[in-house]
């Protein structure tokens, strides 16, 4: 019993868009739950100590911790946009083929130019 | 017992096994569902203020931000934020949990496990703004 194949067969389907973004935003929401508990851990560190406050914030502006920052950054974008999609398709609005794909280009888009946006703002303000 | 009273009281196409295991619907999907969108809005939201929050601090010294921070409506947003989110972040982690993990009692261990985790981190996170607002 325990042997048999599963529906549905996801090695025999290709990945078209839908899918891939759908896929991408689960991605997303486990890579900004190890955000967010970094986020919190910084938070400690804000009452905790300047000490512990320096050396956390020393490590997330390091090459590797920017690197997750716009990670996160990216994953934050995609995940909200998607999410607000969600809300949509909730209330009844936008299942149509066409209007779902468009709506999925939107989410590519607004994660790329928002994350590039905030990024320069960033790296000017710095 | 809800469950129980609805099986029995339905007159029934179900097996008698099927009732006895009281499987079919808890009768209270909706709420988890309602709830779940609603943590799903506030959580947009508030991190979009907490985005411009932590943004508006790029460029100053620690100590600046520390005692800016600190401030009661710097302070309360963090705290609904933390709250909100971490609450959020358990339910989304839930969900994903529950799709892939087929291992019953592998899935229960990290069920339980990322309610602990967030609920210390968070808990803590939030006593430290507190301190921090009290004694910037």
């Amino acid at each position: 019993m325990d042997q048999r194949p599963l529906s549905p067969h996801l090695s025999v389907y290709k990945l078209p868009l839908l899918p891939l973004v759908s896929i991408i935003t689960r991605i997303c929401a486990v890579a900004l739950s190890i955000g967010i508990l970094v986020f919190g851990i910084w938070l400690i560190s804000l009452g905790y100590s300047s000490d512990s406050l320096a050396f956390l914030t020393e490590i997330l502006v390091s090459p590797v911790g920017v690197v997750l920052l716009v990670g996160w950054t990216f994953a934050f974008m995609w995940h909200s946009a998607n999410g607000v999609r969600h809300l949509f398709w909730d209330a009844g609005h936008g299942f149509s083929l066409t209007v779902a794909e468009r709506s999925a280009y939107a989410v590519i888009i607004f994660s790329v130019v928002g994350t590039s946006i905030l990024w320069s703002y960033i790296w000017s303000a710095l | 017992m809800v469950r129980v009273m609805k099986a029995t009281s339905s007159s029934s196409r179900r097996s008698s096994l099927a009732v006895a295991r009281g499987l079919g619907s808890a009768g209270s999907g909706t709420e988890v569902w309602f709830t779940q969108r609603i943590t799903w809005a506030l959580t947009i939201i508030l991190s979009i203020m907490v985005v411009f929050l932590m943004v508006n601090q790029v460029g100053n010294p620690l100590p600046d931000i520390k005692s800016e921070l600190s401030g009661f409506w710097s302070s309360l947003l963090l705290i609904v934020f933390v709250a909100v989110t971490f609450y959020h972040y358990v339910l989304e982690l839930t969900e994903v949990i529950e799709d892939y993990v087929h291992n019953r009692p592998l899935e229960l261990l990290l069920l339980l496990m990322i309610r602990l985790g967030f609920a210390v981190v968070g808990l803590a996170a939030i006593v430290m703004i507190l301190r921090n607002f009290l004694s910037p």
